[in-house]
């Protein structure tokens, strides 16, 4: 395994992101369906859509689109985060693993 | 209600004891479905005392364009204090309310966003006047704790209930609200329940909750 490269391909299919994905958007979309449903896990998610609705709110011509439109650019910013966390999670394995 | 062309009914439910009086207002602005639909519920609701008028669809033009204001513009900046209301509807229902001679007054909305989180909406608010009294303060911070220990999950931090007060002095909104304290010196409380991220029911059960405890901690509990 040493010395293996991690390319572009790789980290699209991994699980790693996957479940990062998962985790990020499930958890605030059941919680969408029924707030009933809110649950510690959806918090990342949680703050994530926050974060977005606040800077689209200020920004001249986004704030004119309502709220329930962010959750295209959301599901695209999450895939975005789940990459990275992906891509950062298997460089260290990797490095892990070259250092044993 | 006399004065108008299209019918905004009034309802009265009376508890079974003697007590204070309440008015409930849904549809001041007639995209905002919680309150109208909260307040169209409380017209079947039981209580052990005291009396409840119920304008359900206070806006009914607005309401059935589901758009926030009326012919005559936003229904909820026509009443100045001190002055008569500035459209035949927001005078019709300035005539019940002072009719009933209430004791408290509360006037059902929704809110878009989050507060002290989106610039531009107010968020889940309790809102009272400027000239509200200790009891006042005392009643809306308990209905807000209630609300936020028992129904916004512990997690959903930008979501708590806040309270917050129509500042200046002098300034007249032309809320109902305001006026109901100036001109009558009855209670008044306007709640602003969120869509932001919450599913219809849940801002039901929201807006019915918290009218609930308002009207409980002024004297009227609702029985069934
Ligand atoms: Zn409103």
């Amino acid at each position: 395994m040493m010395g293996e490269r991690i390319t572009l391909r790789k980290i699209i299919i991994a699980p790693a992101v996957w479940v990062s994905f998962a985790l990020l958007v499930f958890p605030l979309a059941l919680s969408d369906i029924d707030s009933r449903l809110f649950s510690p896990l959806a918090l990342p998610g949680y703050v994530l859509f926050v974060c977005m609705t606040v800077i689209g709110d200020i920004l001249p011509k986004v704030r004119n689109f309502g709220f329930r439109l962010y959750w295209v650019p959301f599901i695209v910013v999450c895939y975005g985060v789940s990459l990275a966390l992906g891509a950062g999670y298997y460089a260290l394995c990797r490095r892990y693993t070259i250092q044993r | 209600m006399e004065g108008t062309n299209r019918e905004t009914g009034v309802y009265e439910v009376n508890g079974s004891k003697e007590g204070p009086t309440a008015v409930v207002i849904g549809g001041m602005h007639g995209n905002e479905v919680n309150g109208y639909r909260v307040a169209a519920n409380a017209t079947n609701w039981e209580l052990d005392a005291g009396r409840l008028l119920v304008i359900p669809l206070a806006n009914i033009v607005a309401i059935e364009r589901n758009s926030r204001r009326g012919p005559d513009g936003d229904l909820n900046r026509l009443f100045p204090s001190g002055q008569k209301p500035e459209s035949a509807l927001a005078r019709a229902i300035w005539g019940v309310v002072k009719d009933t001679d209430p004791d408290v007054v509360i006037d059902l909305h929704r809110s878009r966003g989050l507060f002290n989180t989106h610039r531009r909406w107010i968020g889940q608010v309790l809102l009272l006047t400027e000239a509200h009294g200790e009891r006042a303060i005392d009643t809306a911070e308990y209905v807000i704790d209630y609300m936020n220990e028992n129904h916004v999950p512990r997690t959903m931090r930008f979501h708590r209930f806040t309270m917050a007060d129509i500042h200046d002095t002098d300034r007249d909104t032309g809320m109902l609200i305001q006026k109901v304290q100036r001109d009558i010196g009855a209670l008044g409380f306007l709640i602003e329940s969120t869509e932001f991220l919450l599913d219809l029911e849940t801002q039901l059960r929201w807006t019915t909750t918290i009218t609930e405890q308002l009207l409980d901690q002024n004297g009227i509990q609702r029985t069934a």
